[in-house]
């Protein structure tokens, strides 16, 4: 028998009540977070219904948006519990109120539709004290502190000053030219080597540097994935109960960090009252002023918060981000869980049998032939990715295989004219073309030969293309990661960046940056953030769910399903189900409740 | 403080009817907030899909009432031995052995989501079936339930005690223990001459199954439980288990009957009653078609046709008249007419005889019993629970 309460108080329902619950599978949706609803839910007007809703004529003229939401419902079928969450009373007349029900996940992300993360109770009891270790883990803490490169953190930051840049011209002569950065800029160079998190001799952060004293130092924690997401949902009360990102041994998923570019190392500033002189050209004399100025710093790290270590995104966007990069699903099921699923592994797992329950025949839909087009968003404000990217997706036909350095672009033979090459440690696409080479001679006389040869027409990395169908489905994700460079100081690639920093001290000047992942562990997972080679992402977290997905067949059938195995449906959704015409993933499923009956659920889906 | 699980009803219960599941002791640890009680359901026997099922209510005065009968009111599709072979089959997957274990959940001080389980209930078990509400109140007035009634000491049927059968009836009955252990079961005949034959079985009863038993006397002795005994008639016949059911008493109608046929259904309490149909019969035959039209052959001979059948599918349907019966047989029909399992066993009318088809019973509005008349009779619609597109 179905029943309805509202916090606990029995809500009658018309004799011949029903109403309409589907339920979604999360990892067959690239754009949303799909949850459950109950739609078409009429409740009609009694004595208990108007205690709970109000008088209904009151309610149609008086009521705003926000009186119309009742959170504490509840739908059971036999005791069993259909649907939680909020009832929203869409009208009301003298005979009943129309209402549908949203689960605590569309309640969630109706909370945070127009909040960023970083807006999120990150640090509740307060500011943290930054751990300086030689070893970090994620099964201990929740951020590392890894090496990465960025020359251009303290860029626009502080008083500036000039060096001296050496060029090779095209014949090969050295110069010299003078080029204005900050002095902090300077300082880091020398420093910190650029390094942001530079390690010391002794394997913990260095936060002195070469000169002992500090000075422009960078420490950036990094929360590490598994631990960022733990706490995201906590911090939202939703717990996560299965986890594919646990695996045993050593993986890539345990090493990967969630990028920043806050600095937590404070500047205690040594202020003098000085007496400024400044030259006021139009009265045509010097003017003397009394300032504050800055006569020395101190550099030590600060407290710090979580907050300031999360990009500016919504949860939706992170959570939609994530899943199409890492192909990872978030599943949320009753009791505020959240399960993360390895989409990837979903083909090959076990079918649960519908067989039993399957109603007629499945009607099938036109068998898709896409190319999937997976889309990162790069931050536009690392230098290392350039305002020089064209989509090249029109012209994939004529890629051939990256190089891994420009040079060996010259090795090529008889490279077609038109094919697109990428350069891997410059991150830039080329393109064999005729060009114009332009030459100078001692008088700065200019020369112009007409020439077959390599040209630069866009920074990389594009699109990952996979399929060959003529129609293209996006997979777009916000999530990318940094440019890894090979360093001398190193011996192996590391991440670069070349991007403003963020400091305590100046947070009205935000630099945004966008969600990207570090993977600290490059020596045993090269290029595992990468679409393309034998470790990149396609290849080892997409390419089983890909191939399925490039050629899914829509099906559609009704099934007589008794609530225990609707029960157990709405919390397996994501895997595979099987009829004797073979196996298929939900999509969508559907059923219509009455009072004293459970009607067909439609379910609609994709054969394997 | 230790929570405490208290089921309502014993430890047998029928699907469909609230299985109430009393979780008392619930306090809100210091700090702790989203706090609510749990229970779950657990399948033993591996019957019950899809588990286990997880349900959390936040305790009123630390007490949640958990209501676990939707979870395990599952299909079962119903099993019965036809022709009959032997006294007792025991029909394991007709009953699903659950445990309930109570819990708790919330969320401490520091933001944890914390989660603790108490010890497993005793096993129960479910018996696809209910009774009515007003059966239920019944129940709550006097605090009784059907585990206290029946389990263990009736026969699981809603036929009256005393029905009137024919010769080669197969009868069952279906019994449900409250404990493993060893029984007798007895069948005793009477014959118009003033004898009487009786029959003995030992065995074991077990809590886990349902025991079908097959009644039938001349089933287990043509010779001596026969219908006509050196021209003596047997009048009626008895069969119970001995020291813990009552006897179910069998009048032997030996009436000739033009047609004999048998309604088999599931009944409300889980087992498979047996309905004698000694009324007319009409016997029908559904079909729907579907036509297409295709063009004028070629090379058409007078054969061809334009108008062909694209499909067709049939069923036989039935109307069927019970025959003569008492006001509590007519009564407990109402039990076969909101069965959703049926079988009709047509043309019956010797031993271990006829043809067994699953039916349903499409009858809607039906009078059992009418104080015009002395004796009572209902048509029984009847359509065969396959659309075939061969016979």
């Amino acid at each position: 028998m179905l029943t309805a309460s509202l916090n606990n108080i029995n809500i009658p329902l018309d004799a011949g009540f029903s109403f309409r619950m589907t339920w979604a599978n999360p990892a067959c949706y690239m754009d949303e977070l799909p949850g459950k609803s109950g739609i078409g839910i009429e409740i009609p007007v009694n004595e208990y219904s108007r205690m709970a809703f109000g008088n209904p004529e009151r309610f149609e003229k008086y009521s705003l948006i926000s009186d119309r939401k009742f959170p504490g419902f509840e739908i059971r079928s036999g005791g069993a519990l259909l649907i939680s969450g909020t009832i929203n009373v869409i009208s009301a007349s003298s005979g009943s109120y129309s209402t549908w029900i949203q689960d605590e996940l569309g309640v969630w992300g109706e909370e945070q539709r127009d909040k960023l993360i970083s807006d999120m109770l990150w640090d509740p009891e307060g500011e943290r004290t930054f751990a300086n270790k030689t070893e970090y883990d994620d099964d201990t803490d929740d951020y590392f502190p890894f090496s990465i490169r960025n020359g251009a953190f303290w860029n626009g930051k502080g008083r500036e000053t000039t060096v001296k840049r050496e060029y090779i011209d095209e014949d090969g002569e050295v110069h010299k030219v003078n080029d204005t950065i900050t002095f902090l800029t300077e300082k880091f160079r020398n420093n910190f080597l650029r390094i942001v998190n530079r390690l010391s001799l002794s394997g913990d952060i260095d936060i002195l540097g070469q000169d002992n004293d500090g000075e422009a130092c960078v420490v950036s924690p990094y929360l590490y994935l598994r631990r960022f997401l733990d706490m995201l949902f906590k911090i939202n009360h939703f717990y996560i109960d299965r986890n594919d990102l646990n695996k045993s041994g050593v993986y890539l998923e345990k090493c990967l960090l969630l990028y920043n570019n806050f600095n937590i190392i404070g500047q205690n500033f040594v202020i003098e009252e000085q007496t400024v002189s400044t030259w006021m050209s139009e009265e045509n004399e010097w003017v003397e002023t009394v300032e504050n100025v800055i006569t020395g710093m101190s550099w030590a790290p600060e407290t710090f918060r979580y907050a300031d270590l999360v990009p500016h995104v919504s949860i939706k966007d992170l959570l939609v981000g994530l899943q199409n990069y890492l192909n990872y699903v978030f599943f949320f099921k009753t009791q505020d869980k959240v399960d993360i699923i390895d989409r990837n592994t979903l083909t090959a797992g076990d079918a649960f049998d519908l067989d039993d329950y399957f109603l007629g025949e499945w009607v099938k839909g036109e068998q898709k032939d896409v190319t999937l087009k997976f889309i990162n968003e790069f931050d536009g404000e690392d230098r290392m990715f350039g305002q020089e990217y064209h989509d090249l997706t029109d012209r994939r036909a004529d890629f051939g295989d990256p190089v891994e350095t420009h040079s060996d672009l010259f090795y090529l033979l008889d490279p077609p004219e038109g094919q697109l090459r990428l350069v891997k440690d410059e991150n830039k696409i080329y393109e064999y073309r005729w060009k114009v080479l332009t030459s100078e001679d001692v008088l700065k006389r200019e020369t112009q030969l007409d020439a077959m040869g390599w040209e630069f027409i866009s920074s990389g990395p594009q699109p990952y293309l996979y399929g060959t169908g003529d129609k293209i489905e996006e997979i777009k994700s916000c999530f990318s990661t940094l440019q890894n460079v090979n360093d001398p100081f190193f011996y192996f690639p590391v991440p670069v960046a070349l991007q403003q920093g963020n400091l305590k001290k100046m947070k009205g000047n935000f630099i945004g940056f966008t969600p990207r992942l570090i993977n600290s562990f490059e020596l045993v997972f090269p290029q595992a953030l990468n679409w393309d080679g034998d470790n990149g992402l396609f290849k080892t977290r997409w390419e089983k769910w890909a191939r399925f997905w490039k050629n899914r067949m829509p099906v559609e059938g009704y099934f007589d399903l008794p609530l225990n195995v609707i029960y157990y449906i709405s919390n397996h959704i994501t895997q595979k189900f099987r009829t004797r015409h073979g196996e298929f993933f939900i999509e969508t499923m559907e059923t219509e409740f009455g009072i004293n009956s459970i009607g067909a659920t439609r379910i609609t889906g994709y054969k394997i | 403080m230790a929570l405490t699980l208290t089921i309502a009803g014993g430890t047998f219960h029928l699907s469909a009817n609230p299985i109430r599941c009393t979780v008392t002791g619930a306090s809100v640890p210091s700090g702790a907030t989203d706090y609510k009680v749990l229970l779950k359901i657990t399948s033993v026997d591996g019957l019950l899909i899809g588990g286990p099922f997880i349900d959390a209510i936040a305790p009123v005065s630390g007490t949640a009432v958990f209501d676990a009968s939707g979870w395990v009111d599952q299909a079962v599709d119903k099993v019965f031995e036809f022709p009959l072979a032997g006294l007792i089959y025991p029909r394991e997957y007709q009953t699903l052995d659950v445990k309930f274990t109570p819990g708790q959940r919330y969320i401490d001080s520091d933001g944890e989501l914390q989660e603790s389980w108490e010890a497993d209930s005793e096993t129960h078990y479910i018996v696809k079936g209910g009774v009515s509400f007003r059966e239920l109140g019944r129940y709550y007035d006097e605090s009784s339930s059907f585990f206290a009634e029946y389990v263990g000491k009736k026969f699981i049927t809603r036929m009256p005690s005393t029905q009137v059968v024919h010769p080669f009836q197969p009868v069952k009955l279906w019994f449900l223990s409250d404990a493993d252990k060893a029984a007798t079961f007895k069948i005793k005949a009477y014959w118009d001459d003033d004898s009487y034959y009786e029959k003995s079985w030992s065995f074991d009863l077990y809590v886990y199954i349902i025991h079908e038993f097959n009644v039938l006397p001349y089933l287990h002795d043509s010779v001596e439980f026969a219908p006509v005994k050196a021209g003596a008639k047997m009048l009626y016949y008895e069969a119970w288990i001995n020291g813990i059911t009552a006897k179910h008493t069998f009048i032997v109608d030996h009436t000739y009957h033009e047609n004999c046929n048998y309604l088999f259904f599931a009944n409300s309490q889980g087992g498979v009653d047996v309905f004698w149909l000694a009324g007319h019969v009409k016997k029908d035959f559904a079909s729907e078609k579907v036509e297409a039209v295709r063009p004028w052959p070629a090379a058409g001979t007078k054969r061809d046709r334009t108008v062909i059948v694209s499909s067709r599918v049939g069923r036989n349907a039935w109307k069927i008249n019970t025959g003569w019966k008492s006001r509590d047989e007519m009564n407990a029909l109402s039990d076969m007419l909101c069965s959703r399992q049926a079988w009709l066993l047509e043309d019956a009318a010797t031993y271990n005889t006829g043809n067994l088809y699953p039916v349903t019973v499409t009858n809607s509005n039906s009078t059992l019993f009418d104080s015009k008349s002395d004796a009572q009779s209902l048509e029984l619609d009847l359509v065969e629970g396959h659309n075939n597109t061969y016979i």
